[in-house]
């Protein structure tokens, strides 16, 4: 190792754990406010409210229904995301440090899309939050999901 | 409206009935989830009592509401022949077919092959075409291949085509410029944006009393349905009978060549009469003419959010929920919305049902579906107009035990309206009774009905009823009787009556007799009812005199109300 080498790693080590801790926490934080709603569209179901139950409310349905499984799915992938960071060498932590704030978007474009899809709607269509937030924040889960995998892979490839 | 016959859409119990229609015996057999019937073979010439049996699997259904009717297809044939007999979906008992229309009691019809594809399903499903190879005239041994573009009465019965609306917004920027604008999209008709005209045109295409403009387009109508779709102007490709207008138009020659048309669908001032054609009556109505009142002022064709009513509620009039008081009228007529305007015009207690808008200017005159219906011709009450035409007025339906001289009397103290000269027995007899004794069928089903009317109970008392109801559970009329019956159970005492409408005429008449001699035993003392106008005598004994004298003067001409 040269000492330039050194000095990147050293760098790159001291915003591992900054990386790890981050999605760690993010993670933990989605699943416990995206069990909630889902704790929330239980009760809905079972004291029958109107605005969620309704036949003419099904896109609402719908959209809550998702912005509560991809919530609470991107909270787990958050939490693999942070401990991956921590398990893997420093080297190619450039890709972990690019997906680190993609994630972090998706976090919030893709349940929040959803549950403004779903707040005010126009019969079979979601609202705009649907429209423009999700398409987003899938964008941004995707590539950072791609920047994982090659970070993941590269390390496999060098063993 | 039509349905394929299934277990969800079949309302009957089914299985192991047996029904008879005079000679002819018809069992009903489920079969897992098919329904069939075996019975005579009706293409049969043999005279025998003993035909060769059948059997035929029920389609459809039509109906669903109050009644329901069955429809058998016959193997290789896409024609359809009706079950004779019709399903009371309240009652849960079955009546011949003849028996659910008011229809003289001589008239008893052979179910014919083809009557669905010829005629219910122009309205009783959505652009039906009837594929008829053959005259119109033999269209009972020529072959059908009817076709309907759905069951039933769907989107496309009011909103017209819809494919090109669907393909249009297959586009999703399309989709969200029309949610985020006003603007109608013009691939699709929406009644309520549309002028009131057209708007009740969509309605009337099923709810007139209507014909193709010439016989020469019925070879086109018999292959591509009718030319008409939402949005267009009915009257271009339809004529709509109005017996006051339109005097010059060719076609009413050969719709007045039957001698019964009149008399089957209008009160002779040219008022319909029949239910389900209530865009004739709008068509009369200054609200409509002068006004934009249409049929979307009051109904609505999808189940607001914020109606509490239950969705079996709201459909049986689908009247909008805020329009089940005055509120309809109440949109133009602003100026009787104070309790103080209210009662000032009507001269009843403004909670009161007198003060019903409905009520007085929207009377239960029309006949159908074995109930009076409100007539959609928008009204005044008036006693000249009973007495030249026969049609009850308003406020006699519900002052069941008033004579038309009192009506007059009132009309003519609050309103100005001329008093008309009043023959003896308008003077002095009771209007409900005169229309009992001496009115033709039709008059006797909506005095019998209104008898039964939870207003007019309140308004008129009940324990005068039951004697003059007698004389209609032995009328000739299935109809009659069927509705005199069920007004007789609503009457206190006699809720667990027993009487068979269809029974022998041994059998009404024993009824009829029991009705007078339990109504004998069990009439409150006192003399609420006693007196000239409700036939009773001082002690309150029936003036059998004067109630025979009536029934010869019955009005013995041939109903047949073609709903």
């Amino acid at each position: 190792m040269t000492e330039e080498t050194a000095d990147e790693t050293e760098a790159v080590d001291s915003k591992r754990p900054d990386i790890m801790r981050r999605h760690v926490v993010v993670g933990w934080w989605l699943l416990l406010v995206f069990l909630t709603l889902g704790i929330v569209l239980e009760s809905l179901h079972g004291f029958k409210i109107g605005w969620y139950l309704e036949i003419d409310n099904e896109t609402r349905r719908l959209m809550l229904t998702l912005a509560h499984a991809h919530g609470t799915l991107l909270g787990i992938v958050n939490i693999v995301f942070g401990l991956t960071a921590g398990m893997l060498p420093n080297e190619n932590g450039r890709l972990r440090r690019i997906a680190s704030p993609m994630l972090i978007a998706s976090n919030l474009l893709l349940p929040l899309g959803f549950i403004f899809g779903g707040l005010y709607f126009y019969g079979g269509d979601p609202g705009l939050g649907a429209v423009i937030l999700v398409p987003a924040g899938a964008m941004f889960l995707f590539l950072g999901t791609l920047l994982a995998v090659l970070d993941v892979t590269m390390y496999r490839q060098k063993d | 409206m039509t349905q394929v016959a299934s277990p969800e859409a079949i309302l009957c119990e089914f299985d192991g009935v047996e029904l008879k229609a005079g000679k002819r015996t018809y069992n009903l057999e489920r079969r897992g989830d098919e329904f069939w019937v075996e019975m005579d073979d009706p293409s049969s010439d043999s005279q025998s009592e003993y035909r060769p049996r059948i059997e035929r699997k029920v389609v459809m259904t039509t109906g669903s509401h109050h009644q329901q009717m069955y429809w058998l297809g016959d193997e290789g044939d896409r024609k359809v022949q009706y079950l004779p007999f019709t399903y009371l979906t309240k009652e849960k008992r079955w009546i011949t077919r003849d028996a659910s229309f008011l229809s003289p009691p001589h008239r008893k019809r052979t179910p014919q092959n083809g009557t669905w594809n010829i005629g219910c399903k122009n309205c009783h499903a959505t652009h039906g075409r009837t594929k008829l190879t053959g005259s119109f005239s033999e269209y009972q041994t020529s072959s059908m291949d009817t076709q309907t573009a759905e069951l039933g009465i769907a989107c496309e019965a009011c909103h017209g085509p819809g494919q090109a609306h669907v393909e249009a917004n297959r586009d999703p920027l399309r989709r969200y410029k029309l949610h985020l604008s006003d603007q109608p999209d013009t691939t699709i008709v929406h009644p309520g944006r549309i002028s009131h005209t057209r708007s009740s045109q969509i309605c009337g295409q099923c709810h007139s009393i209507n014909f193709l403009p010439s016989t020469d387009e019925l070879s086109y109508w018999s292959e591509h349905g009718y030319r008409y779709r939402p949005g267009d102007d009915l009257s271009e490709t339809r004529f709509v009978f109005q017996l006051n207008q339109n005097l010059d138009a060719p076609i009413r020659a050969q719709v007045l060549s039957d001698p019964a048309f009149v008399r089957d669908h209008f009160w002779s001032d040219g008022m319909v009469r029949v239910s389900g054609r209530e865009y004739n009556g709008l068509l009369e109505t200054p609200c409509y003419q002068r006004g934009e009142l249409s049929c979307l002022s009051c109904h609505v064709m999808h189940k607001t959010d914020d109606d509490p009513r239950p969705l079996v509620e709201w459909a049986n009039d689908q009247l909008n929920h805020t329009m089940e008081g005055n509120g309809a009228c109440l949109q133009c007529h602003q100026q009787y919305e104070s309790d103080e305007a209210l009662a000032a015009h009507t001269h009843h207690s403004a909670t009161s049902t007198g003060s019903s808008c409905y009520n007085c200017h929207m009377p239960h005159t029309t006949y159908g579906l074995l109930k009076a219906i409100r007539s959609h011709q928008i009204d005044i009450p008036n006693a000249e107009t009973q007495q030249l035409v026969g049609r009850p007025n308003a406020c006699n339906l519900c002052h069941l035990d008033k004579t038309l001289d009192w009506t007059a009397d009132h009309l003519y103290d609050w309103y100005d309206i001329q008093k008309p000269l009043l023959a003896k027995d308008d003077r002095e007899i009771a209007s409900s009774i005169l229309w009992i004794l001496r009115g033709d069928a039709g008059q006797r089903a909506l005095a019998a009905w209104s008898m039964g009317w939870q207003p007019a109970q309140q308004a008129s008392g009940t324990d005068w009823m039951a004697p003059h109801l007698s004389n209609l559970l032995v009328d000739p009329y299935d109809a009659v009787r069927i509705v005199a019956g069920r007004t007789l159970r609503t009457l206190p005492s006699f809720a667990d009556f027993t009487y068979d409408d269809a029974g022998s005429a041994k059998q009404r008449n024993d009824a009829a007799k029991r009705v007078v001699k339990q109504w004998g035993s069990s009439r409150p003392a006192g003399d609420s009812f006693r007196g000239r106008p409700l036939l009773f005598d001082a002690n309150g004994e029936r003036n059998v005199k004067e109630i025979v004298r009536l029934l010869r003067k019955r009005d013995h001409r041939i109903v047949h109300l073609k709903e």
